[in-house]
């Protein structure tokens, strides 16, 4: 997938454990760590806002595009 | 409230069809145990052991179509001709049936408690509701058959196609064994199209759970 989730660069930054985040913006940390590691397909703008009040941060910080190897394969 | 007690009434009606599936299963398999004895049992019989019973005991018989009963006299019943090869076919011909009608209520009770744990648009309910589905249809070419078929091992167990064209406005009888239920038919595609309808709320509900 082109988006990488940041979330732990945040949390590092912060210093702030994951599960700490998980109490703050009332989700499972099973959840929250599936958003880490990328397992998710979707996040809602609720959620995003959230996690960036949280951890003070914009939500580019959190999302990262990264072009994907067959995307260029496809432009070419 | 409103949608607290909308969920208690359908809990509470999800458990009451449970019951009720799981005591049809029990009278089913019940019945299947019968059937399954009553083979055998009329398998190794002999026919004059039959015939005497008839002959040393009083019994009454009587035919029951659709609302419409039909009663034996005794001259009819003493006629009674045991085939054995008839009644083992007859009695394995409902065997069958009662066995496709007990693989449905398996597939529903299944669903049922599928939707007791909380799972309701997975593609394994999806998958049992068209399984009912396609039971529904076959059925529905083979139901005609089945039905026929008993009229006919009656009519030869009782000679009955004797006395029949034996009356003056009776002119002869016939059999149609091969026929489509078209509303048992239909029922199959409508259930069939529910089956779809599960899947893609599967699909659906894999993306909501897949949504943070």
């Amino acid at each position: 997938m082109a988006i990488i989730i940041r979330l732990d660069r945040m949390l590092a930054e912060r210093k702030m454990q994951l599960s700490v985040l998980a109490e703050k913006v009332d989700l499972s940390i099973v959840n929250l760590s599936n958003l880490k590691t990328g397992k998710v397909k979707a996040v809602r703008f609720s959620t995003l806002n959230a996690i960036c009040k949280v951890l003070n941060c914009q939500p580019g910080d959190i999302l990262e595009y990264v072009e994907d190897d067959d995307e260029d394969d496809e432009n070419v | 409230m409103e949608l607290v007690i909308e969920k208690k009434n359908f809990k509470v009606l999800i458990k009451g069809l449970n019951m009720i599936f799981t005591a049809l299963l029990i009278v089913l398999s019940c019945l299947l145990l019968f059937f399954g004895a009553l083979i055998v049992f009329a398998s190794l019989i002999s026919e004059n052991f039959v015939l005497n019973l008839i002959e040393g005991g009083k019994f009454s018989a009587s035919f029951n179509f659709s609302g419409f009963e039909l009663f034996l006299a005794e001259p009819a019943i003493k006629k009674f001709h045991y085939d054995k090869g008839i009644i083992v076919l007859l009695l394995f011909i409902v065997l069958i049936y009662i066995s496709i009608i007990f693989y449905i209520i398996i597939l529903v009770k299944k669903f049922l408690n599928s939707i007791m744990q909380g799972e309701i648009f997975t593609l394994s309910n999806s998958k049992r509701i068209e399984k009912v589905a396609y039971c529904f249809v076959s059925l529905s070419f083979v139901i005609n058959t089945i039905q026929t078929y008993l009229i006919y091992a009656l009519s030869q167990l009782f000679t009955l196609e004797q006395f029949m064209e034996s009356a003056n406005w009776i002119k002869s009888v016939s059999y149609h064994f091969f026929g489509v239920n078209w509303s048992m038919f239909l029922c199959g595609l409508i259930i069939w199209t529910i089956g779809r309808i599960f899947r893609y709320g599967s699909f659906l509900q894999e993306e909501f759970d897949a949504t943070l």
